[in-house]
């Protein structure tokens, strides 16, 4: 018997050993692999952010959208399987044998993807007794003007995250953070509430303004749609920025495409080439050279030049106007475009004198303007420099620049020399309107906003930029009654490393010229009708600066002082008839106000918005205790109800 | 005649011989600990058969402690001697309801094991067990005189052995094994030649290989435990696979870590989500997950306490004869059980489906233990000062 009591108490030895052992020994491992087999958790997904424009116009905003998924596992959907789905069927509109074939067909066995269903199948599917259906909600971005600004907003792809443009630039921002409650999950994968566990509410992402506006914009696109087809150019590119901020008024590529569908249309029309694409500048380049002549006292306005017949040989490479113009003072070099001229003025500077001024104009860099795939063109340094690049260089060529950056340059003659950073993004804000950030607070780079010339050269240079548009290359962009600056340029373009057949033709310029509130470029790449820069390109700056003047007051009231008997009739009009995007409901939306929801339920919430063809988020059960917007505010393309029982 | 003689005299010293205290009260506590544990393992099962009720279930593990008691009662006042009267019939009932099983009873898990009889199903194996080594003590009392004999004693006796060890073990290898072993222990108390007792083993062993090597199953278990590849038939990159056997050792292993000194709490567990059969098969990982290491010790403890007082007490000072092989053999069979249920759980031995006496959810192996313990507690009032 006690053979039999000892080999007993060995056993129980040798199990209280290992329990010893796994407690120990294996503790860890063991407890770290429990932990990670029952821990899961459900993300609670944030709301994308809306981007608006600077008067709050919504461009980008979600719509709710709901996917229908079904539990084949689930506890008693086998038992009625047929039954249920023939409901379904009925509910969804879908055959029952194409349902069954994706059933079939599921790769997870307890998840199937069914399809997309509208908010009024959703309420059908919450009131249905099919067990096991699991209704995913999500959003979808939706851009309410199309193809208006497109290149600004960028797109997103499927899952939502930003690709292009704004959206990708700033993602961090309008995604926010997404929330998660943790769950238990048991050997099956069924996931039970845990009481105990944790619940981060996810935190919606950020509202953007834009500093660009919405009607400023549309005109802008309509008139170089215009101006591209006058011209059968292959594309165009328009910029206008504010030259005392930096802040970009409106900004467009033709050809453009629809956000709400990029695949619609070829990868190339996706392109920002306003800011992607290089291009030799030509005579617009001159203000370098000119800057630096006068900024360095080389030179003054008045000094006369002899352009002789309109040629030059430097180095042997022969140099030609398109007119001659004998003995010119400097500032008719500028004003009738004179290579001649300009060459001849920029064999007094030094090789390092030129190259140092266009690089203080931001030439050869990127601008930092808060949009991604901007380029920073291409400025030799002077180690590379053959003898005639000089010369070259001051009647702009052997340098590319992109749209911007030219822009930016001009911001800068018409800003008293100061240049700026330019910004599409004015504010961030949170879900509820609070202010996060506002990039006139915002420190700018610090190597980005500089002084590229004296003040004093700045008001010696505007003259012969005024005179540009007054007598010279671009009378096409005189506007009655405002007075403009601006330069013209025309250069050959430059396919694999040849000068090809095709030219760009570029107008920038600005205004008032006195008080500067506007600074636009308009690019025509390859124009058909005319290559020079004062015939397909001015005519657009002056319609935009036209039809622009509603919309900008100080423009307005310089205009009425400088011309007491200008009728402003003619343009302001043309300001409020502008048709907005082709799928733009801005009219039901921008002018219906929102009723007071307060204290009614769900249902009928829904059904008085339903009535006005509005779809609504509800966040919680039983009747409406909050809304947004706010009643009497006007309603917008995402209303959001919070109830409580 | 000597025989009634004793009996009599037995019947008179009966009042003053208490009854054992000390495995009265392991029972009690084993009850008590069993109930909240299942209550707590069940909700799977609940949820699975009675759509979440998981107090039916309770009730009916209530329903059958209260029948185990009350078997308990009821034995521990019937004197063992009339007992053995009855153990041949009882042995032949219990075998014919082993035949009947196989050919009407209820699968369960994959072995044809048990009867439904309204709340409760009947498993015959439980009830042969005890029969069994009610009728084997018998024999060996009655032929203790040529006890050294191979044809007179020990052929009857491996006779109605190996005839019960084979009817369960062929739906069941783990209890046969158990009750094989808890027989030659008897046995071995009871004289008979190891020789004998050795060849006797060597046969059942014999017979276990063969049924392990002709159930792939059975032998993917043992490979599990093993972690090596043993025999040509199985498929061992399955066995050893997180879902299988291995996969269930080592939840229970992971349930006594997560465990840790104290224990989660009563009712908290996590590990019976993962573990199959876990108010069963695994209830000794539960108790160590929700009640810790101290508690796990303190179930071990009573256990332990249960063996020292049926061999030490019980079983040495026993009246006569059959008191002794009694004791000796039910002691060893629920000790038995307790220390391979908590060798399995603890990944000690290969997973089998054995339950913990007294603790676990199954409804004949707790009436079992009740009349086991129950007669256990009668010889140990029929004690000898």
């Amino acid at each position: 018997m006690y053979v039999v009591l000892t080999l007993l108490a060995l056993m129980l030895l040798l199990i209280v050993g290992q329990l010893a052992w796994i407690h120990l020994v294996d503790g860890e491992e063991l407890r770290n692999a429990g932990l990670r087999q029952v821990r899961s958790q459900i993300v609670l997904a944030a709301e994308r952010g809306a981007i608006v424009d600077q008067a709050g116009r919504a461009l980008v905003v979600n719509t709710p959208r709901y996917d229908l998924a079904l539990d084949p596992m689930f506890p008693g959907f086998e038992e009625r399987r047929a039954d249920y789905m023939a409901q379904l069927a009925i509910i969804t509109g879908w055959r029952p044998s194409s349902i069954e074939e994706r059933v079939k067909r599921r790769s997870s066995p307890q998840y199937v993807r069914l399809g997309e269903i509208t908010p009024a199948q959703h309420a059908a599917v919450d009131t249905t007794d099919v067990p096991g259906l699991i209704v995913v909600e999500s959003f979808t971005r939706q851009y309410n003007y199309g193809t208006t600004a497109a290149h600004l907003l960028g797109h997103v792809d499927r899952d939502g995250v930003g690709q292009a443009g704004l959206e990708l630039e700033y993602d961090g921002f309008l995604q926010g953070i997404p929330g998660r409650r943790a769950l238990l999950r048991d050997r099956r994968g069924y996931r039970r509430v845990d009481a105990a566990g944790i619940v981060v509410e996810p935190i919606d992402g950020q509202t953007i303004v834009l500093t660009i506006d919405l009607i400023r914009q549309t005109i802008l696109e309509e008139e170089l749609a215009r101006g591209v087809q006058e011209a059968r150019a292959r594309r165009g590119s328009a910029i206008a920025v504010d030259p005392r901020t930096g802040a970009i008024l409106a900004m467009a590529n033709i050809p453009s495409f629809d956000p709400n569908n990029p695949l619609g249309t070829p990868p190339h029309t996706w392109r920002n080439t306003a800011i992607t694409d290089r291009l030799e500048p030509g005579s617009s380049f001159k203000l370098v050279g000119a800057t630096a002549a006068i900024d360095l006292g080389r030179t003054s306005m008045d000094r006369i030049i002899d352009t002789g017949n309109g040629t030059l040989n430097i180095f042997g490479h022969v140099m030609h106007d398109v007119h001659a113009h004998g003995e010119i003072p400097f500032r008719d070099v500028i004003t009738m475009s004179s290579n001649v001229g300009m060459a001849k003025t920029a064999q007094r500077l030094s090789q390092g004198e030129l190259y140092s001024y266009a690089r203080s104009f931001g030439f050869g860099q990127k601008t930092w303007i808060d949009l991604p795939g901007e380029v920073s063109g291409l400025l030799k340094k002077t180690t590379r420099w053959s003898k005639i690049t000089l010369t070259s260089m001051a009647i702009g060529y052997e340098v590319d620049v992109t749209p911007l950056q030219l822009l930016m340059a001009y911001a800068a003659l018409a800003n008293g020399g100061l240049l700026r950073q330019p910004y599409v993004v004015a504010e961030r804000r949170d879900m509820t309107g609070r202010v996060l950030w506002r990039a006139a607070d915002a420190p700018a780079r610090q190597d980005s906003v500089r002084r590229v010339m004296d003040e004093a050269t700045a008001r010696a240079l505007l003259p012969a930029f005024t005179g540009v548009v007054g007598r010279g290359t671009a009378k096409r962009a005189q506007v009655r009654g405002l007075a403009i600056a601006g330069k013209t340029g025309t250069a050959r373009k430059v396919i694999a490393g040849r000068y090809g057949g095709g030219y760009r033709a570029t107008f920038v310029g600005f205004y008032p010229a006195e008080n500067p509130q506007v600074a636009m470029i308009v690019v025509m790449d390859e124009p058909r009708t005319s290559i020079y820069g004062g015939v397909v390109s001015a005519p657009v700056f002056k319609r935009v600066a036209e039809r622009w003047i509603g919309t900008l007051p100080q423009v307005a009231e310089q205009l009425i002082a400088g011309d007491p008997e200008l009728d402003l009739a003619d343009s302001a009009p043309a300001a409020q008839t502008v048709r907005l995007g082709a799928s733009a409901p801005v009219q039901d939306t921008q002018t219906m106000l929102m009723p007071d929801l307060t204290g009614l339920s769900a249902r009928d919430a829904r059904q008085v918005l339903r009535r006005r063809g509005l779809s609504v988020r509800l966040d919680g059960h039983g009747a409406v205790i909050r809304q947004y917007p706010a009643p009497g505010d006007s309603s917008k393309q995402e209303i959001v109800l919070t109830l409580q029982r | 005649m000597q025989r009634r003689a004793g009996h009599t005299i037995m019947t008179q010293l009966r009042a003053k011989a208490p009854l054992d205290k000390y495995v009265l009260w392991v029972v009690l506590v084993l009850s008590a600990v069993g109930t909240l544990a299942v209550y707590s393992a069940i909700g799977f099962l609940a949820e699975v058969r009675a759509g979440g009720d998981t107090e039916l279930f309770l009730m009916r593990h209530i329903l059958r402690v209260v029948l185990a008691l009350a078997a308990l009662v009821i034995f521990s006042m019937t004197d063992y001697h009339v007992l053995a009267r009855w153990a041949r019939v009882a042995l032949l009932g219990s075998l014919a309801l082993l035949v009947l099983v196989r050919i009407f009873g209820v699968s369960f898990g994959g072995a044809t094991r048990a009867f439904h009889l309204g709340p409760l199903s009947v498993q015959p194996s439980d009830l042969a067990k005890v029969a069994l080594v009610l009728y084997v003590s018998v024999l060996l009392v009655r032929k203790q005189h040529y006890i050294q004999s191979f044809r007179r004693a020990v052929m009857p006796v491996l006779f109605w052995v190996l005839i019960t060890v084979v009817l369960i073990g062929l739906e069941d290898v783990s209890t046969a094994a158990l009750l094989l072993v808890a027989v030659v222990v008897v046995c071995y108390v009871g004289r008979i030649r190891v020789v004998h007792l050795g060849g006797l083993t060597l046969t059942c062993a014999a017979l276990a290989l063969l049924m392990l090597v002709s159930s792939p199953p059975r032998a993917a278990r043992l490979e599990a435990y093993v972690g090596k590849d043993l025999f040509a038939a199985t498929d061992s990159a399955e066995v050893l696979s997180d879902q299988t056997e291995g996969y269930q050792a080592r939840q229970a292993r992971i349930a006594f870590a997560m465990g840790g000194l104290t224990g989660r709490g009563p009712g908290k567990s996590v590990q019976r989500d993962f573990l199959p059969a876990p108010y069963n098969d695994f209830i000794f990982a539960i108790i160590g997950e929700e009640y810790g290491m101290l508690g796990s010790l303190a179930l071990l403890g009573l256990f332990a306490t249960l063996m020292l007082r049926g061999y030490l007490r019980i079983a040495r000072h026993a009246p006569d004869p059959l008191g002794l092989f009694l004791a000796t053999s039910f002691t060893t069979i629920i000790t038995l059980y307790g220390f391979v249920h908590a060798g399995v759980s603890v990944g000690l031995l290969p997973v089998t489906g054995l339950p913990l006496p007294l603790v676990s959810y199954g409804g004949t192996s707790m009436i079992a233990a009740g009349v086991m313990i129950g007669i256990l507690l009668n010889i140990s009032k029929q004690i000898r000062r």
